[in-house]
């Protein structure tokens, strides 16, 4: 059976673990429920313009964790979308920021805007180290939104680049897009905190006083990518020696509603899962630190929150 | 203003004038998903590329309010409602019609605060039961209802099933968790019944609505009652030689009050599919149970049983209850095995007295084995009481050559239902009604059925609710 075969005839166990569905707690949306209106076009019983909840995920892979077979649900999804997609989708071309050099090579998500790229221009020199960045977030938007034949044009496109720059080391700030990558560049892709924690590993560094104990960490969302940010957020914060506790552990929202930039196509109810988790946040007190940009940028406008980048800003 | 069309176009056209347009859609991706709910008929159906009727419209209601205001729209215009929860319903309760509209209650997911003083809390029905459990055991309670749909069946959906969960055979079923109710009448009053743990002022009003399959009312509000999580679990396993010796080892464990919360003992075909990795058990039936509780006076149960259960068996290594517990929710594994091969199967459970359940059981597993086309026909008992349980058929087949997989089916229902009313027991335990079993509903109340006709009739002449569910004519539909 084909996988989305399998997801049709699933009752949906699925359900409790997808951030969307609750906000917006409708069959149609579940992970389960985009599946088998995918399985039931390709049947002919739905028509490809149709299938709008193919735009309702954000691609954080909370559903295969939760799948007993570990169907590949994003996989389906993002293929849909790559085939069906937004046909009028403008996207940016990738293009190369060099900062002193070209050591290092950032491929910048869709996502992280300048806020991101200055606290990169602060940090890097500091570290002595140069630095390329490719703003990818042309690919990174055609990569979740589809629109047939751009994905391959932009893929190649980048790859070129990173074959221009000749880096020593390709970093990244999104799991997802690394996973894209790799798939089709030979090239290995690192974490954004991973060199960060590089950088600093063999350093004497302690925390400022204006962020308060205990910090509440978040990893990123997506499970298939937590267990490595994690890991590299927790040696940091071992490395400060501060108090700390995993924000997980204190919400039943695993999400922000920034991921799979479900801010752009379904802003409503991206906007629901920020203040669901915010509310569940302000809660527990203590600063609240981010290992993903996307989720610090997007919840910044409800709660104070920091990503790594920033705290290392105070410190070094 | 005769036709349906005509009568849907001026409902639809009025539902715009007071629900926001982002409360119901038309398009097809969302009525096809509604177009079945669980029922396996149509599942394997879709699956095998039979035909889908969609209903005509998704209503996603957020409040009581908007489903009053709904109800009595479409009572006005004789639109029929069918009410959805979570759709893992397993007889077609939330089974459409072309002309129907569906309305999710899954947008009423208020989870109230707990009462810790009287142990209650109140809930909206589209809660999703996982979500409702998790919550509560986070701050140290629990309602310990949990069915196999645990991950995708909703508090609404359950209550108008008249559902029951693995841990029942100590804290029964939805009935016994539920304290109150709040309903939307089919001609849209809202009402409320009263919070206390028992009155004496005539036939209890919820009884109307726990398994009513939404043909009497929509529940908008449940007041649920909870408890501390256990803090003590003691996992047993006993083998017997067949399925009757466990089934009076646990007849008498039931006599002398000792009901682990799960009591589940499965024949020797189920343990060959379910437990094949422990081939030292292959023939024989295996009892798995679960006591749990507070402090010492579990250890005190268990023992208690071990004496009584080694009269009639022996204790064997816990691992199996340890599996149990980690596959249990996992249908698709299965699903996926079995229609890869062409296979198709269903599941019906039924209840009886201890004195009646070794002959349906046998009865049972005889008539349907020998259906042409059935592979295998297992079993488990499961939901005990002092005075009998439940009965788990599980069927599978392949349908032959010339029949339908409708008629296959049918030909299996009709066999095992006969079979149970021939003997003595209830056609359903925990599933319910829905249009599976509906042809038989009379003969199962004989003539009390005519109360619950008679019960739907006045409160909604105009057929509204889920018609031709539960006690619908079989020609209906």
């Amino acid at each position: 059976m084909k996988y989305e075969e399998i997801c049709a005839v699933c009752p949906g166990i699925c359900k409790p673990a997808c951030p969307v569905y609750k906000v917006l707690p409708r069959q149609p949306v579940s992970p389960q429920g985009i599946i088998r209106s995918i399985a039931l076009f390709r049947k002919g019983h739905v028509e490809a313009s149709e299938l709008y909840n193919i735009f309702h995920c954000v691609a954080c892979g909370y559903c295969i964790k939760a799948c007993p077979i570990d169907n590949p649900v994003i996989d389906i999804i993002l293929e849909a979308r790559g085939r069906y997609g937004y046909e009028e989708l403008e996207v940016k071309q990738p293009e190369v920021i060099s900062i002193d050099g070209n050591r290092y090579v950032w491929i910048m998500s869709g996502e992280c805007e300048s806020i991101y790229l200055d606290n990169l221009r602060r940090l890097i020199p500091r570290l002595s180290e140069s630095l390329t960045i490719i703003d990818a977030s042309g690919i990174y938007r055609t990569y979740y939104l589809g629109n047939e034949g751009s994905y391959e044009i932009y893929k190649d496109r980048l790859v070129q680049l990173l074959d221009e720059v000749n880096a020593d080391w390709i970093f990244t700030d999104s799991i997802e897009l690394t996973s894209m990558i790799l798939k089709v560049a030979d090239h290995d892709i690192y974490l954004d905190i991973e060199l960060l924690y590089h950088h600093i590993k063999d350093k004497n560094i302690a925390l400022k006083e204006n962020i308060r104990e205990p910090i509440i960490y978040f990893s990123s969302c997506n499970p298939l990518a937590n267990d490595k940010a994690k890991g590299y957020t927790l040696k940091i914060l071992d490395m400060l020696n501060v108090e700390y506790i995993d924000g997980r552990e204190y919400t039943h929202m695993n999400c922000c509603g920034a991921g799979g930039i479900y801010r752009y196509t379904n802003n409503n109810i991206s906007e629901k899962m920020a203040k669901h988790l915010y509310n569940e946040l302000s809660n527990i007190g203590g600063s609240i630190l981010f290992d993903n940009w996307k989720c610090r940028d997007h919840l910044d406008r409800y709660i104070n929150v920091s990503h790594l980048f920033e705290i290392m800003d105070l410190v070094i | 203003m005769d036709s349906f069309e005509d009568r849907y176009e001026e409902f639809y056209g009025e539902l715009g004038r007071i629900l926001p347009t982002d409360r119901y859609s038309d398009s097809i991706v969302d009525r096809i998903i509604y177009s079945r709910d669980y029922w396996p008929l149509k599942v394997f159906g879709e699956a095998m590329d039979g035909e889908i009727e969609v209903p005509r419209l998704v209503l996603y209601p957020e409040s009581t309010e908007d489903v009053a205001y709904i109800i009595k729209l479409a009572n006005r215009y004789r639109i029929p409602i069918i009410p959805y929860g979570g759709g893992s319903g397993v007889v077609g309760a939330a089974y459409p019609s072309k002309n129907s509209v569906v309305m999710d209650l899954s947008g009423l997911n208020y989870i109230g605060e707990v009462d810790d003083e009287n142990l209650i809390i109140e809930v909206g029905p589209g809660v999703l039961i996982f979500d409702l459990e998790r919550y509560l055991n986070s701050k140290g309670y629990t309602l310990r209802h949990i069915p196999q749909s645990f991950p995708e069946a909703e508090v609404g959906g359950l209550i108008a099933t008249r559902s029951t969960g693995e841990f029942s055979s100590k804290y029964g079923g939805i009935e016994d968790l539920l304290m109150s109710l709040e309903v939307v009448l089919p001609n849209g009053i809202v009402i409320r019944t009263k919070k206390v743990p028992r009155r004496s002022v005539g036939p209890r009003i919820e009884e109307i609505f726990i398994g009513s399959e939404g043909i009497y009312g929509v529940i908008t509000r449940a007041v649920l009652k909870i408890r501390p999580i256990p803090n003590i679990d003691i996992r047993k396993a006993y083998v017997f030689d067949n399925f009757l010796a466990g089934i009076k080892a646990i007849r008498e464990m039931a006599r002398y009050d000792i009901f682990p919360p799960v009591v589940r003992l499965y024949d020797r075909e189920e343990v060959h599919l379910r437990f094949a990795e422990y081939p030292d058990i292959t023939g024989k039936s295996l009892l798995l149970l679960i006591f749990e509780g507070y402090d010492d006076r579990v250890v005190l149960e268990a023992d208690y049983a071990e004496k009584i259960l080694n009269k009639y068996g022996k204790e064997y290594t816990s691992d199996p209850v340890d599996k149990w517990l980690d596959k249990r929710f996992d249908v698709i594994s299965e699903i996926s095995r079995i229609l890869s091969i062409g296979a198709v199967y269903d599941t019906i459970e039924v209840s009886g007295l201890w004195s009646d359940l070794p002959s349906i059981y046998n009865s049972v597993k005889d008539k349907a084995s020998s259906i042409k086309g059935v592979i295998t026909v297992m079993t488990h008992l499961s939901h005990i009481y002092r005075h009998g349980g439940c009965l788990y058929f599980t069927v599978g087949g392949i349908p032959p050559e010339n029949i339908t997989l409708s008629e296959f089916y049918h030909s299996v229902w009709k066999t095992i239902m006969e079979t149970v009313l021939e003997y003595g027991g209830s056609i359903s335990h925990h599933h319910g009604i829905g249009l599976m079993r509906r042809r038989w509903i009379s003969r199962e109340h004989g003539d009390g059925v005519y109360l619950l006709r008679a019960l739907k009739e006045s409160l909604d002449p105009r057929k509204i609710l889920n018609p031709y569910k539960l006690i619908g004519d079989d020609d209906e539909i």
